[in-house]
C-alpha cells in the first residue's frame, strides 16, 4: 500500500498574548511561544482508515489544518498526495472536500 | 503558456462578476442604509461646496489655486475617495474581520487566486451609480458654471494615468498595512491610519507641499499621485510627463511588496475558526 499522507517531525508553535497588567497590556503586548503540536511522526496509506484522537488542545485541529495548508508549520515536513500543501498548488486544493 | 494564461485571467474575470453581484445584491436588501448614505454624501458635499464659496468668497487663490481649480481638485479628491469606497476599504475591513475570526479558511481552502478574491471580495457598483452621482452633481454643476481653465487632451491623459496608477499605489500601501492583522489579530486601527494615511490632504493642491513631503508623498507613502498630482496634470501647472512615469514605477513597485506581503503574512496565519 502506497503512503498518500507522510508527516516528519511537524512541529507548530503559536505566540500567545501574555496576560500582563492593565499599562503594560495597553502599549507592550507580549506573546509567549505555546507548542501546540511537538515533532509528530506519522504516515498514512492509500484507502486506510485514521482516527485522529486526544484531549483538548491536543493539536488534532493545528495537525489537520497544516495538512490542508491552512497553517505554516513552524518546522517538520508535510506530503500529501505528492504535494507540500503550503504550496497552495491549484490541483491540491481542487482535491480538498468542499 | 498562452491557455493558461487566458485561463487565469478568465478565473479572475468569473470571481469579479460573481463577487460584484453579489455585492449589488447585498446592497439592494438594505435600501435604508442606501439612502442613508446617499443622504449623508450630499449634506457632506453641500456643506464643503458652502465652506469653498465662503473662502473664496474673500481670497482669490489659495496655495495659487483659483475657486475653479480648487473645485477640479475636488471633483478628483472626490471620485478617488468614492472608488475607495466602491472596491478598496470595505475589502481591507473584510480581510481585518476574516484573519480576526478564521472565515480566511473558508477562501483559502478553495482552488481559486486567494490574493485576488480578498482584493475584490466586496465590490460596490451601487455606490458608484447611486451615492457618487447624486452627491458630485452640485460639485460639476458649480465647476461648469465657473469654469476659469482650459484643459488640454494630453493633461487630461496623463491625469487620468496619474488617478489609476496613485489609486492602485495607494491601496496596495493600505493594504500591507491591513496584513498586520495576520500578526496582531487586530486590524480597526491600522485600518483607520492607513485610511487617514490614503486621504492625507486631499484638499491640498500638489504646489502647496514642501519639496520633501511631494517626494515622500509621490513615492514612499503614495497619498499625492491620485488626487493631487492628478488635478496638477489636468490643469497643465504639471506638464513633465516623467511624474506620471514615477507614479508607473511606484504602483508596480507597490504591488510587488502587496504580492509579498500577503505571501509572508499567510506565513502567520494562525486561522482562528474551530
Amino acid at each position: 500500500m502506497e503512503n498518500i499522507i507522510k508527516v516528519k517531525e511537524l512541529t507548530k508553535i503559536y505566540q500567545v498574548p501574555q496576560k500582563q497588567s492593565f499599562w503594560k497590556s495597553v502599549f507592550f503586548s507580549k506573546n509567549i511561544p505555546l507548542v501546540a503540536v511537538d515533532k509528530i511522526n506519522f504516515e498514512i496509506g492509500e484507502g486506510e482508515s485514521v482516527a485522529l484522537l486526544g484531549p483538548n488542545g491536543a493539536g488534532k485541529t493545528t495537525t489537520l489544518k497544516m495538512l490542508t495548508g491552512l497553517l505554516y508549520p513552524s518546522s517538520g515536513e508535510i506530503n500529501v498526495l505528492g504535494y507540500t500543501p503550503t504550496d497552495r498548488k491549484r490541483e491540491y486544493l481542487n482535491r480538498l472536500p468542499s | 503558456m498562452k491557455p493558461l494564461v487566458f485561463e487565469e485571467v478568465k478565473i479572475r474575470w468569473v470571481i469579479l462578476k460573481a463577487n460584484t453581484l453579489f455585492t449589488l445584491k447585498e446592497s439592494l436588501a438594505y435600501s435604508l442604509n442606501n439612502w442613508g448614505g446617499l443622504a449623508s454624501t450630499i449634506t457632506y458635499m453641500l456643506t464643503y461646496l458652502v465652506l469653498l464659496s465662503a473662502i473664496f468668497g474673500r481670497i482669490k487663490t489659495l496655495a495659487g489655486y483659483n475657486y475653479s481649480e480648487i473645485l477640479m481638485l475636488t471633483l478628483v479628491s472626490q471620485f478617488n475617495f468614492y472608488l475607495a469606497w466602491v472596491w478598496s476599504i470595505r475589502n481591507l475591513d473584510q480581510l481585518g474581520e476574516d484573519v480576526k475570526t478564521g472565515k480566511l479558511d473558508l477562501i483559502l481552502t478553495k482552488p481559486l487566486p486567494a490574493l485576488w478574491y480578498v482584493t475584490f471580495q466586496k465590490v460596490n457598483l451601487f455606490m458608484l451609480v447611486f451615492e457618487m452621482w447624486p452627491a458630485t452633481l452640485p460639485l460639476i454643476y458649480l465647476l461648469i458654471k465657473n469654469m476659469d481653465f482650459q484643459i488640454s487632451l494630453r493633461g487630461l491623459f496623463l491625469g487620468l494615468l496619474s488617478f489609476v496608477f496613485g489609486h492602485i499605489a495607494i491601496h496596495c500601501f493600505q493594504f500591507v498595512m491591513t496584513t498586520i492583522t495576520f500578526w496582531t489579530g487586530e486590524h480597526r486601527g491600522l485600518n483607520g491610519l492607513g485610511y487617514s494615511i490614503a486621504f492625507f490632504g486631499d484638499s491640498i493642491p500638489l504646489e502647496a507641499y514642501p519639496k520633501r513631503i511631494m517626494g515622500l508623498g509621490l513615492t514612499a507613502v503614495p497619498f499625492l499621485a491620485h488626487t493631487a498630482l492628478t488635478t496638477s496634470l489636468i490643469l497643465g501647472r504639471t506638464t513633465d510627463s516623467r511624474w506620471v512615469w514615477l507614479s508607473f514605477w511606484v504602483m508596480a513597485i507597490f504591488i510587488i511588496i502587496k504580492i509579498k506581503a500577503w505571501r509572508l503574512a499567510l506565513r502567520q496565519y494562525s486561522s482562528a475558526s474551530s
